[in-house]
């Protein structure tokens, strides 16, 4: 009997630990990534995920997840140097692009389309995050704007590069342009909601990327400089938008807002100034 | 245990940390009851290796040793230099533009291949044990050595290993144990990338043929361009495209180590209160720890434009695993009765420290360890993350009698990769047996004079597939924009994720005729896997980090039937033959998928009703003989044949008399499926032979019905660049009339000739993967016992010679080098050789 009654204890005993174990053992997080629902939940990893919508914009992917200048990185640059500019090829990897033999296939075509969306779900997931972020009081109204603007901006570029290679031009008004997006995708629900659109005329493109041009300028700070956007990116994007869209009268009206007639060489946002003399850039 | 690769840059193997000679047993479970008490970690099959541990008895110390050499598996069959300059040549012709290449002076006529092979890739393998114990104590030690050369010259493993178990049975209520096996593995390897330009196979593959390999002049001594960019050109008028290396300087300067050591260590402590009933537990840790170091030499090769890399690895993986079961059997009259109650808990810990830097002072510095400040851009990293596991299970067996066999069994297993609610899933098992000949009426019978086992049995159970990583959660990862960082969303979490289930049924018949000298078994067998747990696809314009979701997609299956059998030819007192083999007939099918949606990845596709990962691409249809264009069958209505005009890169129809008709096109929805990846059959058959201390072992193994892809033809030998390729682009078309396969030359139109470098497969590159290999031959001798200890005075109490042939002869049509080289979705991408080994042992004991 006591023999049995050891037993029991024992085997109790393991039952015991057993039971705290389990939730120790499965109650696991990753220590590489936020989740979702911590990315934006104090100002400072708000201000993390804005970077991260930049760092989609300069280096991308390609075949086989290496990391690639697209959509506005190296790769993209020096491919369409060799398309456009006065070259002679000599390397089998720039063949393709200086004979322009690209089929939908194209691994320079697939990726850059790739990434160019990949570019404007991280932008849109990021303007979802920040709104919350505002609504809860996370962050204040004018900087969760400010920091909407840049990825409204970021949004916008995107697009209008995808409309520049894959759509019929403005001057056609009719014509098919490309699926503009702006919510975020990222579940089930939002990628069958993101399936069903189909695409727009080219003019309704245009008219949302200006309209998140026309919020950025609006929310952008005026005294940014170097690699985040500021107002006078949003304005200089918006020139060459409406250059595309053949508005001369709007591209100078925008030019205005930025360059001083009665003084050419200075700028009316900024304070930037062209110096006297070339020599004296460093 | 640990399982699959631990380094970053080598090819390990965690098995490999197992010496051979320390193995007892191999068993492999397939039937989905005994699978079903090893959970998730069955979801493939077990295989049950039993290691060697203590015996009763006077200690035994064996000796066994092989040597041998490692050779290449067969080479690629390449352009010689003036075969080179001339497809070349009428290569650049053809395309309007001047001609490039031409033979140097010394007409110098390279073969890259064995400029990297290493000719004598010696073998070796040396172990020590003793094995002893007494009624209540039983040990094993052993020591081992062994060196493995591959046939790259950079390629060596050696492995220094050290394995001791230890038994004691205390009282009849408590018996304790441990065992402890120690490794340190070195490996050295090299880039093996199918498309890296310091690759090895592929950097000797299409290495020019016309130049040499040294050149004096040079100031590394090796033949390589004055701006250190590409292999030298020598009197080629211009260098090899895409700047591909000397690839003899990068072999000989570019590191790639890792140094391995492991820890697998395992106590026990088992209870028998009363009698019937033990009490197990069990705890084991498996450590890995790998020491990866990759430099890249300054001068010349991939380091060249950072002017040196290093990258040092230092990565850890601990298994920790703790296991309890109790067993109670009982035996009433003619009843046997079992219950087994069990829980396993188990933790992963990964962990990985990484320094490294570029702009190195001196290659001097590169050779075997990052040095402090020799280095001018630093860079660092790491990574830190966990697992979990947890499993309850039961089991009831139950038999009478020796005739009648039923098991039942439950289990419940928990994994840290899904959400709460789903995260817990529940598996059952059921077999049963009849043993038919031990019925009275059956031995009585005539039948029961010849057939001495006959027994039919049927199982079926339930097991879950392990995922990784945390697929259900939709997670920001670091991601610095230039100097700042950034976080960003990097995966489509799928919350509704739930178990990947594999379902097994199987019913089989044993039977054994002639005291069991002629055995047979035949399993009919259908493994369902359902909630299937794939990355889908999704559309690339919602911009879905890597454009895929993880989803249960639906449920595929293989069906098939497996034969088994061993005969006792002869089985005389000097002679003896035994034949023993197996074949396995299946069928893969996806039975169903989310919203019948076709899941199509770079080569491949999974859609309904066809077998799992078929190759998806372009109907080619030859070489048109008229002008050489290549031709294709569109995918429409029509099954419309078009030609692709390879002067202007545009697709036509056929014309009268095939010359070009309108305008056409191959696109996306031309593709369809070239075939089927998977083998349908396949099995081995073993012969042995003994006569007197002789014996003679063949083993053969055959494999068929899928198809193979070719990726290497594909991508490197039918290049059109100013590289070398394989001599299967000399059945180029040439002029009108010639019937070939091999379209017509035009320098560096690869893309739209060959529809090399990106997603578009054409059948031209599927091959069959048929083969019947000759695996193993060995011949043994081993000396007579008296013999042995009257010639060494009782000192050496056995010995056994033997010589043997390992994968040295295969019979296949595959173009490649291995039609057993591919991946798991049918692609040959590998280029490295698989190897042959000839080796000589020897097995002592005193």
């Amino acid at each position: 009997m006591n023999k049995l009654f050891k037993n029991i204890v024992f085997i109790a005993l393991i039952l015991g630990v057993i039971s705290c174990k389990q939730d120790k053992l499965l109650d696991v997080l990753p220590y590489d990534s936020f989740t979702d629902a911590t990315a934006f939940s104090s100002k400072a990893r708000c201000e993390l995920s804005v970077l991260g919508v930049y760092d989609a914009a300069q280096s991308g992917f390609y075949a086989s997840g290496q990391v690639r200048g697209y959509p506005f990185g190296a790769a993209s640059f020096s491919q369409g140097d060799m398309r456009g500019e006065d070259m002679l090829n000599q390397a089998l990897f720039f063949q393709i692009t200086y004979e322009n033999t690209y089929s939908s296939g194209s691994a320079n075509n697939v990726y850059m389309w790739h990434t160019l969306y990949g570019l404007i779900n991280k932008a849109n997931l990021v303007i979802e995050g920040l709104q919350t972020a505002g609504n809860s009081g996370v962050l204040s109204t004018a900087d969760a704007n400010k920091l909407i603007g840049e990825c409204r901006f970021l949004r916008a570029m995107a697009h209008h590069e995808l409309c520049i290679h894959f759509s019929r031009p403005y001057a056609e008004p009719n014509a098919l342009g490309i699926v503009y997006r702006d919510f975020g995708t990222k579940d089930q629900a939002t990628i069958e909601k993101a399936k069903s659109l189909s695409r727009e005329t080219v003019v309704s493109n245009y008219q949302k990327i200006l309209a998140d041009l026309d919020f950025a300028e609006a929310n952008l700070p005026s005294d940014r400089q170097n690699i985040r956007a500021g107002i006078v990116a949003a304005i200089a994007l918006k020139m060459r938008v409406k250059s595309h869209m053949g508005d001369w009268t709007g591209v100078k009206t925008e030019g205005a807002k930025l360059i001083n007639v009665s003084s050419p060489g200075q700028s009316l946002i900024g304070g930037y100034k062209l110096t006297a003399l070339p020599e004296t850039i460093r | 245990m640990v399982s699959g690769g631990t380094s970053g840059i080598t090819n390990t193997n965690a098995l490999s940390d197992i010496n051979p000679n320390d193995i007892e047993s191999i068993e492999t479970l397939k039937d989905g009851a005994s699978s079903a008490i090893y959970g998730s970690r069955a979801a493939n099959g077990v295989i049950l290796i039993t290691t060697k541990r203590g015996k009763a008895g006077k200690p035994k110390l064996t000796y066994d040793a092989y040597f041998g050499r490692n050779s290449a598996f067969k080479k690629f069959d390449l352009l010689n230099a003036n075969e080179f300059v001339e497809i070349k040549n009428e290569g650049y012709l053809n395309a309007g533009q001047p001609i490039q290449a031409k033979n140097n002076e010394e007409n110098t006529n390279t073969d890259w291949q064995d400029v990297i092979f290493n000719k004598k890739a010696g073998v070796q393998s040396h172990t020590i044990s003793l094995r002893g114990g007494t009624e209540n104590t039983g040990y094993y030690v052993s020591a081992n050595f062994s060196d493995q050369k591959g046939i790259i010259q950079t390629n060596d493993v050696r492995r220094y290993a050290l394995r001791g178990t230890f038994d004691h049975t205390v009282n009849k209520y408590l018996k304790i144990g441990t065992s402890l096996n120690l490794a340190k593995t070195d490996d050295a390897d090299q880039n093996n990338g199918g498309n890296a330009l310091s690759g090895a196979m592929t950097a000797a593959l299409r290495a020019l043929p016309n130049v040499r390999v040294y050149n004096p002049s040079h100031p590394t001594g090796y033949n390589i361009t004055n701006d250190y960019a590409a292999l030298g050109q020598d009197s080629n008028r211009r260098a090899i495209e895409n700047n591909f290396v000397n690839i003899k300087y990068v072999l000989d300067n570019n590191k790639y180590l890792s140094e391995r050591y492991r820890i697998l260590a395992n106590t026990y402590a088992q209870i028998t209160p009363i009698e019937g009933l033990t009490i197990r537990t069990q705890g084991s840790v498996d450590y890995a720890n790998t020491l990866d170091f990759l430099a890249w030499n300054s001068i010349h090769g991939d380091g060249r434009s950072s002017n040196g890399i290093i990258s040092s690895d230092d990565r850890k993986v601990s298994v920790y695993l703790w296991q309890n079961y109790a067993t109670y059997d009982k035996v009433i009259g003619k009843n046997n009765l079992g219950f087994t109650l069990g829980a396993d808990y188990e933790k992963n810990v990964s962990k990985r420290l990484n320094g490294g830097g570029s702009g190195f002072s001196d290659p001097f510095f590169l050779t075997n360890g990052l040095i402090s400040n020799s280095f001018a851009v630093p860079s660092s990293g790491g990574f830190y993350g966990e697992a979990g596991f947890v499993s309850y299970y039961g089991r009831i067996n139950y038999a009478f009698a020796s005739k009648y066999f039923l098991q039942l069994s439950y289990r419940t297993d928990g994994q840290s990769s899904l959400a709460k609610e789903k995260r817990f899933g529940g598996f059952p098992g059921v077999s049963v047996g009849y043993t038919i000949s031990e019925e009275d009426f059956f031995k009585k019978s005539n039948l029961g004079n010849i057939v001495n086992n006959f027994k039919i049995r049927a199982s079926y159970g339930v097991v879950g597939n392990r995922l990784t990583g945390f697929p259900y959660l939709s997670t920001y990862g670091s991601a610095p924009y230039g100097s700042l960082n950034g976080i960003a969303f990097n995966l489509a979490g799928n919350p509704d994720l739930k178990w990947e289930t594999n379902t097994k049924y199987n019913v089989g018949i044993d039977l054994a005729f002639l005291n069991s000298r002629v055995r047979f078994t035949a399993d009919y067998f259908i493994n369902q896997n359902d909630g299937l747990v794939l990355a889908v696809p999704v559309p690339p314009s919602l911009g879905i980090p890597g454009n895929s979701i993880s989803q249960n997609i639906g449920k595929m299956e293989n069906r098939g039937i497996e034969l088994g059998g061993s005969f006792d030819a002869v089985r005389k007192s000097k002679f003896s033959w035994f034949i023993e083999g197996n074949v396995t007939f299946l069928k893969n099918k996806v039975i169903s998928l989310v919203n019948k949606q076709d899941i199509i990845s770079t080569f491949n596709i999974i859609r309904e009703g066809e077998p799992i990962n078929s190759f998806y691409g372009f109907q080619y249809a030859g070489v048109n003989p008229l002008n050489g264009n290549p031709m294709y069958i569109k995918n429409n209505e029509g099954q419309t044949q078009i030609q692709g005009n390879i002067a202007n890169s545009t697709y036509y129809t056929m014309g009268a008399g095939d010359s070009l008709g309108v305008a056409s096109s191959l696109a996306t929805s031309d593709k369809r499926n070239l075939g089927n990846p998977n083998p349908t059959w396949f099995g081995s058959l073993t012969n042995t032979f003994n006569y007197e201390g002789f014996g003679l072992e063949i083993m053969l193994r055959f494999s068929g019905g899928n198809k193979i892809f070719n990726q290497t033809a594909y991508e490197t030998l039918y290049n059109l660049g100013f590289q070398n390729s394989g001599s299967g682009i000399l059945n180029r078309w040439k002029s009108p009339g010639d019937v070939t396969d091999v379209p017509r030359l035009w320098a560096g139109r690869d893309n739209f000739i060959n529809q090399a470098g990106g997603s578009n497969l054409t059948s031209r590159w599927i091959e069959k993967g048929d083969f019947l290999k000759i695996q193993n031959i060995i011949l043994s001798y081993t000396v007579p016992v008296a013999k042995v200890k009257s010639m060494t005075k009782d000192n050496v109490s056995s010995l056994r010679f033997y010589f043997q042939l390992q994968n040295y002869f295969t019979f296949t049509k595959y173009s490649g080098i291995d039609p057993e080289n591919t991946t798991s979705l049918g692609i040959d991408y590998s280029t490295v050789p698989s190897i042959k080994t000839f080796s000589f042992g020897l097995n002592l004991g005193l």
